[in-house]
């Protein structure tokens, strides 16, 4: 819990702070988290589906966002919290659907976490061009870190209540000992309906990309070319 | 202080922390004065300069570049409270220009190209997967950041020759060029990923493809409902799950 939290704190610093890199972005920072616990497989899942959804998350100006970077997160880590299931060797579907949901339920709480943290910013960004005004290096050093410190502990915080939450809904599920992985029977009972959800968050997020990237005129292309591109692939 | 003396690279570096300070009241003003205190040695009216570049203004951070440019030459002639309140105003001018095609640009186009690319080389990997996200992971990471960098070095240093015409930049005929080709790029990479998806959903036969169908229907009314990303998220997976049930009852009930 304390590396996803730990993973959180980062993705949140990259998205919203310091450097934009893409490094914080799910398909980056969720394979690369999967890869740290040796769950890559799980990253990868989550990684390509929330990427696609919040491909139109814009963080601009003053708007709300979605946290869609935090929510993958919080997902993967949540599902790499329980053990693959014994039957397929793979992580059970009804375990990947419980984490999408806490993920997009966080990744859409999360559009209150900017306006509290800016808010909290207000004063903190007037005392540094105070400190700075007065040419006292140490008080400006010191409000530097302040501000550094507020936005750490929004995406800490924020990761550790989502990363918590996801272990909660587990175990309310799966009961006490959640991360041996689902019984056999419950496997078998779930997957053949929850593995649906992957070739329709697929869809969704393939329209989320045409949304994102093409103007509604060219829609069109992108369908005849999609379909033929997918036609050759298969 | 002459261009050459200005500490070009640590103001660029230091504003890559541009939304250190993001606030309702000056936006990125505050992160504007921690890149360009480098070039705020001189103490001759250091208050004034300080506030001048700590006041109001939001653009896209890489396109920030040009007016940290153009802030540092204009900062120099700062003395009175009229210049402090003259740049003011130009900065809060600046704010629109600066967000509009920077962020048409970048986090519209650039950013969720690169994006949708990766994703499309993951779902087209197979079996060679780690591989291929190892390799496309890191040409993004290369090739997006690279590309912003020096879009960084140029801009800010036509932000120092523009100076107070900072805005002529926005006539600049390569940015109606690179327009045109992320256009195009953004259809490719849209298609790209469409064509990935069927590809990888093609294997799951039917009942697969409905709820591909399904989820990508669901979205696009979404979006021209202005439903949020959740619910069309949350309605995929039911709608989807909703199928699944469908076809396997009447595949139980029929003899």
């Amino acid at each position: 819990m304390w590396l996803a939290t730990l993973a959180g704190t980062v993705v949140y610093l990259d998205t919203s702070v310091i450097g934009q890199t893409l490094l914080g972005q799910p398909i980056i920072a969720c394979v690369l988290y999967g890869l740290l616990i040796d769950r890559p497989e799980v990253g990868l899942f989550f990684g390509v589906i929330f990427e696609l959804l919040w491909l139109a998350n814009l963080q601009i100006g003053a708007a709300k966002f979605s946290e869609g970077s935090l929510g993958a997160l919080i997902a993967t880590a949540t599902a790499a919290s329980v053990a693959p299931s014994e039957v397929t060797g793979e992580p059970s579907w009804f375990v990947l659907l419980l984490s999408t949901a806490v993920g997009l339920i966080f990744a859409h709480l999360g559009r209150e976490l900017a306006p509290l943290v800016r808010r909290s910013m207000n004063r903190i960004a007037e005392s540094y061009v105070n400190a700075a005004a007065r040419n006292d290096h140490a008080a400006a050093r010191g409000w530097t870190m302040a501000a550094l410190g507020i936005h750490g502990a929004a995406g800490f915080g924020f990761t550790l209540l989502g990363v918590a939450c996801g272990h909660l809904v587990m175990r309310l599920y799966f009961g006490e000992f959640y991360a041996l992985g689902p019984s056999t029977s419950a496997v078998e009972a779930t997957d053949i309906i929850c593995s649906g959800m992957w070739p329709a968050l697929l869809g969704a997020g393939a329209a989320a990309a045409m949304l994102q990237l093409v103007t509604r005129r060219n829609w069109i292309w992108v369908i005849v070319l999609g379909l033929a591109g997918g036609v050759l692939i298969r | 202080m002459s261009p050459e003396r200005i500490p070009k690279r640590t103001i660029l570096f230091r504003s890559l922390a541009l939304q250190l300070f993001l606030n309702y009241k000056t936006m990125q003003g505050a992160g504007y004065l921690f890149a360009l205190r480098p070039a705020l040695r001189d103490p001759d009216h250091l208050d004034k300069k300080a506030h001048a570049a700590g006041s109001f203004i939001n653009g896209h951070p890489a396109f920030s570049s040009a007016a940290l440019g153009a802030l540092v030459t204009r900062l120099k002639t700062v003395s009175s409270a009229d210049d402090v309140q003259e740049i003011t105003n130009w900065k809060r001018e600046l704010s629109t220009p600066l967000g509009a095609i920077g962020d048409s640009l970048i986090w519209e186009r650039l950013k969720p190209v690169v994006l949708a690319l990766v994703v499309s080389a993951v779902l087209v990997a197979g079996n060679l997967v780690a591989d291929v996200w190892v390799y496309a992971a890191i040409g993004a990471l290369v090739v997006y950041n690279g590309a912003l960098w020096l879009f960084r070095d140029w801009a800010f240093g036509q932000g120092v020759w523009l100076g107070e015409r900072l805005t002529e930049l926005a006539l600049h005929p390569s940015l109606a060029g690179l327009k045109r080709v992320l256009r195009y790029a953004g259809i490719l990479s849209a298609a790209t990923v469409l064509a990935a998806s069927i590809g990888r959903v093609g294997d799951l036969g039917t009942l697969g493809g409905a709820q591909f169908a399904a989820g990508f229907a669901i979205m696009m009314g979404a979006a021209l409902l202005r439903s949020s990303t959740l619910t069309a998220a949350l309605l995929s997976v039911l709608a989807a799950m909703g199928i699944g049930y469908l076809f396997h009852t009447t595949i139980t009930v029929l003899p």
